[in-house]
């Protein structure tokens, strides 16, 4: 429960859980859709070639001077950014698995670009701005784990759900301004559309190493 | 080798399946992911393995409760599922250590069930994406708190 009361599912409101139960609230909205489907049974399906029939003479139809969104290996280079040095597997841990068209990133932890670790408790040790530089590092060693695990960036259809976790004391609010470090690398990468998911932003009482930020991910990926 | 096999051969004893403690179910299925609730070091006593991690227990206690953990998740599993043996492979992990500020080891602690998981399933379905992270205070002072996400056939 947060400190206020407020229920843990809308932790981007700005309080800080310090822990979160047994119980979670696991909202992704994909899966959400997936029940509502297969609660729907055939006339959900049939809902579903109607629309796809529907978007493929929308687009066949199309203006063809309509503005398609950049590639996100485009707004990359675009953006003059540079990534890390993918994450490795280790014995007991794998930086992401693929089920589907969904990608599962493990927890990935604040690295400055040389490598180092950003260490330390945001709202004590580091700023509120520090925290978010912190947290878009984070973003760009996700962005290097899916593509060293893709081929390509493009293969991101959208982000499903972060989970946002900073090393910060007890009191501290300022959660979700940090983890937006995470959240709008994204959306410049991504572009609003697909770069904006479901989050939570959370404090944690520590993490490894004592780093700023650990983010754990979700992605729908192009199969 | 198959999972329950396996479970045998290492002659592994799970403890009761846990039951919900509060307004959740242990797994939820949806098509072939299910997702597993936050589960805490139940052993066969039906008692929990608690204290901070660096300050009422050392490292061992705390990988001990981790895979205290691994084995409650291995008996949900085999309730919701009927056999260990419909597991495809573990998806991810999110491992909570209930940790004094200062304490920095959580991949060890984790280690602990993350360990179990490879040894019952294998090194490639047994290794999946994973977190792992301090949280304090976790209920009623279990050491560790693990839930899990697994694709199953």
């Amino acid at each position: 429960m947060t400190k206020d009361g407020s229920p843990p599912s809308v932790a981007n409101r700005g309080s800080p859980i310090r822990h979160s139960g047994f119980g979670h609230s696991f909202v992704i909205r994909h899966s959400s859709f997936v029940i509502v489907l297969l609660a729907a049974g055939c006339i959900s399906v049939d809902v579903t070639r109607e629309t796809r029939t529907a978007s493929s003479a929308a687009q066949a139809t199309a203006p063809a001077n309509k503005a398609v969104a950049p590639s996100a290996e485009a707004r990359l280079t675009e953006l003059g950014l540079k990534l890390p040095e993918a994450n490795k597997p280790s014995a007991t841990l794998t930086p992401i698995v693929i089920v589907g068209n969904l990608a599962f990133v493990s927890g990935h932890t604040s690295r400055a670009a040389d490598g180092k670790a950003i260490t330390g408790r945001v709202g004590e040790e580091l700023t509120v701005a520090q925290g978010k530089d912190a947290a878009r590092q984070v973003g760009l060693s996700v962005l290097a784990t899916l593509r060293n695990e893709l081929g390509s960036l493009d293969r991101v259809k959208r982000v499903v759900k972060t989970l946002g976790m900073v090393n910060s004391p007890a009191g501290f609010k300022e959660q979700p301004q940090v983890i937006n470090g995470f959240s709008e690398l994204l959306i410049e990468v991504f572009g609003k559309e697909r770069g904006l998911g479901a989050r939570s932003a959370v404090g944690v009482a520590s993490l490894p190493g004592n780093v700023a930020v650990e983010i754990e991910a979700i992605f729908e990926i192009e199969r | 080798m198959s999972a329950e096999s396996r479970l045998l051969e290492l002659k592994l004893e799970l403890p009761p399946a846990p039951k919900p403690v509060a307004v959740y179910k242990p797994a939820v299925v949806v098509g072939n992911i299910c997702y597993v609730s936050g589960h805490g070091p139940l052993k066969s006593d039906k008692t929990m393995m608690t204290g901070v991690v660096g300050k009422e227990t050392d490292l061992a206690g705390g990988q001990a409760a981790a895979r205290q953990c691994g084995l409650a998740i291995l008996a949900t599993l085999r309730s919701e599922l009927g056999s260990l043996d419909r597991v495809k492979r573990l998806v991810k992990t999110l491992g909570m250590v209930n940790t004094a500020q200062d304490f920095y080891d959580h991949p060890k602690v984790i280690n602990g069930f993350s360990e179990l998981m490879r040894d019952v399933f294998g090194e490639d379905a047994g290794v999946g994406a994973r977190s792992a992270v301090g949280m304090g205070p976790l209920p009623g002072n279990i050491s560790v708190e693990v839930e899990c996400i697994f694709e199953l056939h």
